[in-house]
């Protein structure tokens, strides 16, 4: 890591801590190899809508923003299994949901944003 | 009487209601967006017509060409080229077994296809056009009667 740089591994991990931070727990395996990491993510599904022809599709784009040392292997193909998510009161938002990477983009300061497949 | 294009559409839009991959998820003219319990699921609409008189004087009669547009929604992780050629299979099979719809018209026939996919969301979607030409003949004073 640069010299210069303002923030560490450390403050990326406490971004991503699922109590103090903003992250959720998941699972990150990678295909070719069979191996499985436990690691924090931050989840956005954001609201699209998918273009058709004359009409759309409603949809979400499942992305996982993770600190680039964790996936640091990751192609596309591997797979993330996310923890369920739930409302403070214990409610479940959405079960735990296994998605495929389709990109992986890191932004080369620390942080790899993942774009997901809902399997 | 309703004008023979609407009864054209909802003729065969009924005629590709229950098949066995869309099932009801049938549409006519839908303009908002469709969401994932709706999927996969037949859209019609009859967005253009060309019209020529073929016997004129007093009470003309017009010939019609009308563009019926079937879109076909897939949203599925895998396959999705499959169950749109399935799909295809299906209507083109439903409609050629009454190219007439009910005696509206003078002809049916499937005159193209298109297929297009998307990424952009949670699971891909796949999106197929098929225009269907349709032939039938009213007089000019009388839209709402089959020739």
């Amino acid at each position: 890591m640069s010299i210069f740089a303002l923030e560490n591994e450390s403050d990326f991990a406490a971004y991503l801590d699922p109590n103090f931070g903003h992250g959720i727990t998941a699972v990150y395996t990678d295909v070719s190899t069979e191996t499985s990491t436990n690691i924090n993510v931050i989840l956005n599904e954001e609201f699209i809508n998918q273009s058709g022809e004359s009409i759309d599709v409603e949809s979400t784009v499942p992305m996982a923003l993770c600190r680039s040392i964790d996936v640091i292997n990751a192609v596309h193909g591997d797979t993330l299994v996310v923890a369920s998510r739930n409302d403070l009161d214990g409610n479940v938002l959405k079960s735990e949901t296994t998605y495929k990477i389709v990109s992986v983009q890191p932004d080369r300061t620390g942080f790899t944003m993942l774009i997901l497949e809902e399997q | 009487m309703s004008h023979v294009r609407q009864q054209i559409r909802e003729q065969f839009a009924s005629t590709i209601t229950g098949l066995s991959t869309t099932g009801s998820n049938v549409f006519q003219s839908r303009v908002y967006n469709l969401e994932a319990s709706e999927l996969p699921a037949l859209v019609v609409y009859t967005k253009s017509e060309d019209s020529q008189p073929i016997v004129i004087g007093s009470s003309r009669t017009l010939e019609r060409v009308l563009s019926l547009n079937v879109e076909a929604y897939v949203k599925a992780n895998s396959n999705s080229d499959d169950t749109i050629d399935t799909i295809s299979k299906e209507v083109e099979t439903a409609i050629a077994a009454d190219t007439t719809l009910n005696n509206l018209s003078k002809d049916c026939y499937l005159e193209s296809t298109e297929i297009n996919y998307n990424a952009e969301g949670e699971q891909p979607v796949a999106v197929m056009t098929m225009t269907y030409s349709i032939m039938y003949v009213t007089s000019e004073s009388s839209p709402g009667t089959a020739l």
